[in-house]
């Protein structure tokens, strides 16, 4: 049975999706011509083109991408900056369509049929879009960093504008009806279900084609709920969910502000709370979000609305999540989009939910109960001290105690890919047990021979002499004596780059009350580095 | 038709014991616990950490006795989080053997709402470790600890024992602080470096337990933590290996 002769229920929604690959490349403001990369969790995230002509890939390792292009500039991943920037680029798409839809910044997608009408069919309407969006961003130093493409349904939309993108067309028109023979020959990891493409892989099934001929029932049955999914999408039934529909109207919750939020996190703290009301209203009847409408109202009666989806349900902080996003890009956006007063009112409206089939925890562990009432209270601290005042460790490897793992700023629960793999050999690292206590910027100490006067270190890493004691808080500081120590442990890091390059030499030193401390020391400066506590 | 005569499940009693300490319906408070693993358990009551209870941890090694007794929760799925405490390492906590997808760090900064960021995680979060540094007034810290009693988490108060800037040695914990649990760490010399080779390795170092109810009494142990092997080894090694030398010691108070 080939694929198309199966009738779909309803003719998916044609559908546009713009897409920027490289938009948080972009939005962290680097030119097209530097080469840079998102890394986040040691892993790239998106690449600059003069990047990806170096060799690097999204899906590398921090370390392998660095072998590649020793100049490549590291941008940490910041969702918010992402966002706020894309505001600008949701703009312009205003003057075509009055309704579009976000997913995650970089990613535009909106129904095409009315638009494409207006502007004399699909073929013009998608190298209008394309056009207007290559001037925004080459006013910020890009080009052709923009495909466009229009299919039937989101998820053949989506590829018909990677496509393109990787065409360097800008435009990929897939015509009505054809949508399933566009995707038949596509190798079937397109599908983005990373563990089952795996087994139909090893099944046999390597194209998209050749998984959308096996029969629903047989998909279900075999693969269950995860399957049927990847199974709509490869049928392009994607888009007609069953049981899809607006929602009864009381499912919208509002919130005044009072006085009116001018600042984001004020905003967003309200939103917050909101959107666990509106999961809870949901969830008591058994429904999730799939789509959410997020509208302000504004002391001058200023209306502003956005839609935002995602595959599957929202959890309520992922919906707080894209409020904050949102609210961001309309507060801090650029002068012409920003309103002019505060915010009065908030408002989310379910626009599209499904039936919530209750999240499944991990087999392995993954998200938990726990997990989320944690994610809750630290979300609540943001609130309360500020959100960069909460951070969780992110393992990266290096030499001193301070770089082998670090902090990064505490998103979410749910987004958390911490890797275990910066255990590899670093030359001029300190033997293990690691301190407890680092210091971030090293308090200046001095390292004192016997003779009182510094200790220093030679290029050929030896002692000038043996330490005697450490001076704290200059000459009539405290005085710690030495009863033993150990190095000097010579690092000589980034010496291919003159900016980054630092040269130092690590000391333990344990003191005659029997604490140990790691110092260093830098062009002839001396600083404590950690206790040993 | 189904061959399970040959079948044999491959759990320990152990681990169903725990299971049927979970799902039995009475909880006495003294079993409502979170664990400790390793040979640090001797020193306090129980060999657990007992929901809702506090404990101090002050003087030289306290920090690193401090992440060695939660990891055994946080490796069990509990979440920790660690509020001030800025100078504690990241790599020290993970190389404690916490989780590293459940350990939040929170610089509640000079805002004077310490106690707010505290009361916020307490029965959200359930290891709470809380810098001995911040300035909390009596008042909220009894506030604090009947939440803590509510909710079931564990505040687990600790004094890095060395001030980084000053390099000094800290003194106790302000007395603000009550606590279930007061352990007080001695760590003599850091063995390894010699003048000018070898490198830190091993420390001995001994905890004593004072506090309240069953931690009444005042107890010493003695351990190799960490050992040179960067294990823990209770006792002295020379005597005894697996056992913990326990005096008992009278308490004053």
């Amino acid at each position: 049975m080939s694929p198309t002769s199966v009738p779909a229920l309803i003719s998916p929604m044609r559908t546009l999706v713009v897409r920027i690959p490289d938009w948080s490349v972009i939005a962290a403001g680097v030119k097209a011509t530097d080469p840079a990369a998102v890394i986040g969790a040691n892993r790239v995230q998106a690449t600059s083109p003069a990047a990806r002509s170096e060799g690097v890939e999204v899906g590398q390792r921090r370390r392998e991408a660095q072998r590649r292009c020793p100049s490549l500039l590291i941008i940490d991943p910041d969702p918010n900056r992402d966002a706020q920037a894309f505001a600008s680029i949701a703009g312009v798409l205003d003057h075509f369509t009055p309704r579009i839809e976000l997913s995650i910044p970089g990613t535009i997608a909106f129904p095409a049929r009315g638009p494409s009408r207006y502007f004399g069919g699909d073929e013009m309407l998608a190298s209008a879009i394309a056009d207007a969006i290559d001037v925004e961003l080459t006013s910020m130093g890009w080009s052709l960093a923009v495909g466009v493409g229009i299919a039937d349904g989101p998820f053949a939309a989506d590829i018909a504008a990677t496509t393109a993108m990787h065409a360097l067309g800008r435009v990929c028109v897939v015509p009505v009806g054809t949508s399933v023979e566009f995707l038949a020959p596509l190798p079937i990891a397109v599908l983005n279900f990373p563990e089952l493409t795996e087994v139909l892989v090893r099944l046999g099934l390597r194209t998209v084609g050749s998984f959308a001929e096996l029969t629903s029932d047989d998909v279900v049955a075999r693969f269950g709920r995860e399957g049927s999914d990847a199974h709509r999408l490869a049928r392009v039934e994607d888009g007609v969910v069953p049981n899809v529909g607006p929602p009864p109207k009381h499912f919208d919750v509002t919130v005044e502000l009072e006085p009116p939020a001018e600042r984001v996190d004020v905003a967003a703290f309200a939103a917050r709370k909101l959107a666990d009301t509106l999961h809870d209203l949901l969830s008591a009847e058994g429904l999730a979000c799939s789509r959410v409408v997020i509208a302000v109202e504004t002391e001058h009666d200023e209306l502003l609305e956005r839609v935002w989806r995602a595959e599957g349900a929202m959890s309520a902080a992922a919906v707080a999540e894209r409020v904050r996003w949102q609210l961001d890009g309309w507060l801090n956006g650029s002068a012409a989009q920003r309103p002019t007063s505060g915010i009065v009112r908030l408002t989310l409206i379910p626009e599209e939910v499904i039936a919530a089939t209750g999240r499944q925890q991990g087999f392995w562990g993954g998200e938990t109960e726990a997990d989320e009432r944690a994610g809750r209270a630290l979300a609540r601290v943001q609130g309360i001290v500020g959100a960069t005042a909460v951070t969780v460790p992110e393992v990266r490897g290096g030499r001193s105690p301070a770089d082998r793992v670090v902090r990064v700023v505490f998103t979410g629960t749910e987004c958390r890919a911490v890797r275990h793999d910066a255990h590899a050999p670093w030359p001029g690292s300190i033997p293990n047990p690691v301190p407890a206590l680092v210091v971030d910027d090293g308090v200046a100490l001095m390292v004192m021979d016997a003779y009182g006067s510094v200790v220093t270190v030679s290029g050929r890493s030896l002692l000038s002499a043996e330490p005697d004691h450490v001076m704290v808080g200059g000459e009539r500081g405290s005085r710690f004596a030495v009863a033993a120590w150990a190095g000097p442990w010579p690092s000589d890091e980034r010496w291919w780059d003159r900016q980054t390059h630092r040269r130092r030499a690590r000391l333990q030193l344990v003191f005659s009350d029997g604490r140990a401390v790691l110092v260093a020391i830098e062009q002839g400066r001396w600083s404590l580095e950690a206790v040993y506590d | 038709m189904f061959d399970t005569v040959g079948v044999v499940l491959s759990v320990s009693t152990s681990q169903l014991r725990e299971l049927a300490d979970r799902v039995k319906p009475v909880v006495l408070a003294r079993e409502n616990v979170l664990s400790i693993s390793g040979p640090l358990a001797a020193v306090v009551p129980d060999g657990s950490l007992r929901r809702g209870s506090t404990l101090t941890i002050a003087g030289s090694g306290a920090t690193s006795v401090a992440l060695e007794l939660v990891s055994g929760a946080s490796r069990a799925g509990s979440w920790t989080a660690l509020v001030g405490l800025h100078d504690v390492a990241p790599v020290a906590v993970l190389e404690a053997g916490l989780n590293p997808e459940r350990v939040a760090f929170i610089n509640p900064g000079q805002s004077a709402r310490h106690a707010d960021v505290i009361a916020a995680l307490v029965g959200a979060v359930d290891l709470i470790m809380v810098d001995a540094r911040l300035s909390l007034r009596q008042q909220e810290i009894r506030r604090l600890g009947a939440r803590l009693r509510e909710c079931g988490s564990v505040m687990v108060v600790v004094m890095p024992g060395t001030d980084p800037l000053t390099l000094r040695c800290t003194g106790e914990i302000g007395s603000a602080w009550t606590a279930d649990v007061a352990l007080m760490v001695e760590a003599a010399s850091w063995q390894g470096p010699d003048r000018g080779h070898g490198h830190v390795q091993s420390r001995r170092i001994s905890i004593e337990t004072l506090g309240r109810g069953r931690a009444a009494g005042g107890r010493r142990h003695v351990f190799e933590f960490p050992s040179g092997e960067g294990t823990i080894v209770s006792g002295d090694p020379a005597i005894d290996a697996s056992d913990a030398v326990a005096t008992v010691l009278p308490f004053v108070r």
